[in-house]
């Protein structure tokens, strides 16, 4: 954590995503208005002291909407990544871990939704299950799951031919104690770094299955909608396209930076071999 | 060489059924099932029912159900669309040259910019333009697709009018097509262009770093030939490996790209599937699609092992 702060560009990214979270936690109640709240006079209104952001096409505080909005994003995505790592991770450990056909079948199944591009996967659970938040948590869960599954499977395989491993079980330690001591504290680097990539890109995906309408309903607020519901008005009110956009880029920003910044922090190898080439 | 493709083939044989699997089972998931959609507001008369129920063979147990939809997927029949009556394939087919002309614009858009920008980046490292170009891919990789066609829309569309905001015209080599495709392939092509040229940098720095290429400059070769002859080609199997990896991605953008351009491929099907609860066609989607994918990922598979040579000998 303090390598990230120490790293400029981890920094940058660590104060976009406290913002996100801060918008997230904060936004609702330091709102101006209730963000369902219509003002008929304020339709397609330009940015003003009432309306700071402007009003949207019904005559809703954009500022409003977005913060709420972000409560949303930050709930979804930081659901999604919780329970595709949780499910994900335990699955990958225990097919790393006990090897032979548990593993291949556990990793075909993986291969076989690996195969699936994501956004398609979600929109089609999403279709499948219904338009709710709870689907579009599980849609998006089942559509990170492999990529967690296959790191830590791959950490796990590594870890478990690793002599003080060997030496563990030789004296008899139990495999519940040896994943939990030994394998699990030394798989937590690249399950980190796939964390907030993986947040990077629900955040994306809730926005895009939003901006479909198969996502958050309205009059709920949320980033895609609020680009979907905008864009026929983006002519005479550019504002309400830019605000729930930029709203997007900077947290997906925020998380990419901090993922390229905690991928350097932790690969000794990439640190010095150059400040890395991937990252800003 | 044979051997290798027939591996690489083969290998690709569980996913695809994988695949059948999940999308025939994911259907069944719909609360209710397709009789229940299908019947709208005659819900509730039972001899339509059991007749929906045989014609589409759901009284039958579920092992049954598979076998049947399975033969029929090998031979090509992805069902019916409940909406229009045709069949699936057919209608997927009309509509996948649309698509595919603007997955692989995107593509062309994509590899423009990024291959001479990883060479410029990779070359001029550290200097301003390096350090600006990064910081653009990273803001490309972190805009969603449908903002980027909103803002493009807004200045190229609304306020400069050099070409219209939406719309299809059938293929042509003329302007009156071309005009439709400019805006969704820039919009598609930029994420993927910012994912390869952060490939096609890193993986060229660290070949333009090797004993084969310090010689190449110790023989007096310029730098435009240590580049482009022994530098570049060495680099491109990374670069190749992520494109194949993102062409997923290609495909998920193409169904939100095609919806807010108006582009009538297979995304827009896609959508107006979902909304009109026409599960075999969503069906038949998901699996073309993903099918697609698989057999992207295969090509790129065997192409770096034309690029590779020593993969051609491992296998």
């Amino acid at each position: 954590m303090l390598a990230l702060v120490r790293d400029r560009v981890g920094l940058l990214g660590l104060t976009l995503v406290g913002l996100a979270f801060f918008a997230a936690i904060i936004g609702p109640f330091i709102a101006p208005h209730d963000p369902t709240e219509i003002f008929g006079d304020q339709r397609l209104a330009p940015p003003s002291s009432t309306f700071l952001l402007g009003g949207d096409e019904l005559g809703r505080d954009i500022l409003s909407r977005a913060l709420h909005g972000a409560r949303i994003s930050i709930f979804v995505g930081v659901t999604v990544v919780a329970l595709a790592g949780a499910i994900g991770v335990t699955l990958g450990v225990i097919a790393g871990y006990y090897r032979g056909p548990l593993d291949s079948l556990v990793m075909r199944v993986m291969d076989t939704l690996f195969a699936f591009p994501t956004l398609l996967l979600a929109l089609v659970v999403v279709a499948v299950l219904g338009t709710a938040i709870v689907n579009l948590i599980a849609a998006l869960t089942i559509v990170y799951v492999p990529a967690f599954a296959r790191i830590a499977r791959g950490s796990t395989l590594s870890v478990t031919s690793e002599p003080y491993v060997e030496a563990a079980r030789s004296l008899g330690v139990s495999d519940f104690r040896i994943i939990r001591r030994y394998v699990l504290p030394n798989i937590t680097a690249p399950i980190t770094v796939q964390f907030t990539v993986s947040l990077a890109y629900a955040i994306l995906v809730e926005a895009s299955l939003s901006y479909l309408g198969l996502g958050v309903q309205p009059p709920d607020a949320s980033w895609g909608l609020m680009l979907s519901t905008g864009k026929p008005f983006i002519e005479l009110s550019p504002w309400l396209s830019i605000v729930p956009g930029l709203s997007i880029m900077f947290t997906v920003l925020g998380f990419n930076l901090v993922g390229d910044a905690l991928r350097d922090a932790m690969d000794p190898r990439l640190r010095s071999r150059e400040q890395l080439s991937q990252r800003v | 060489m044979i051997s290798t493709v027939l591996g690489r083939v083969l290998a690709a044989v569980p996913v695809l059924i994988g695949i059948a699997v999940v999308s025939f089972f994911l259907i069944r998931l719909v609360p209710g099932d397709i009789v229940n959609v299908m019947m709208g507001e005659d819900f509730g008369d039972p001899a339509l029912e059991a007749e929906l129920r045989r014609l589409f063979g759901l009284d039958q147990p579920i092992h049954i159900q598979f076998a049947d939809w399975f033969g029929g997927l090998v031979q090509g029949d992805l069902g019916t669309s409940l909406r229009t009556g045709r069949p699936v394939m057919q209608e997927i087919l009309e509509r996948f040259p649309t698509t595919l002309e603007l997955a692989v614009a995107a593509l062309v858009v994509s590899l423009a910019i990024a291959i001479p920008a990883g060479i410029v980046t990779a070359t001029r490292r550290n200097s301003s333009i390096d350090m600006g170009a990064r910081l653009a891919s990273l803001i490309g990789l972190s805009l969603p697709n449908f903002w980027l066609g909103i803002l493009l829309i807004l200045l190229f569309a609304v306020f400069l009018r050099w070409v219209p905001s939406s719309g299809y015209a059938p293929f042509a080599l003329s302007w009156d097509h071309f005009q439709f495709l400019i805006l969704p392939a820039i919009t598609l092509g930029t994420s993927l262009a910012a994912v390869t040229m952060r490939m096609t940098r890193s993986s060229l720095l660290e070949v333009l770093g090797v004993d084969y290429i310090r010689t190449a400059r110790a023989k007096g070769l310029s730098e435009r030939a240590v580049v482009t002859n022994h530098a570049l080609r060495n680099s491109l199997i990374p670069v190749v490996t992520v494109i194949g990896i993102q062409l997923g991605g290609l495909l998920g953008g193409t169904i939100i790209v095609e919806q807010i351009f108006s582009w009538p491929g297979l995304g827009s099907l896609l959508v107006r599937a979902i909304y009109q609860r026409d599960y075999p066609m969503v069906q038949g989607l998901t699996m073309f699609l993903a099918f697609f994918f698989v057999f992207m990922n295969l090509v790129v598979d065997l192409l770096y092992v034309y690029l590779d040579p020593r993969l051609r000998r491992h296998g």
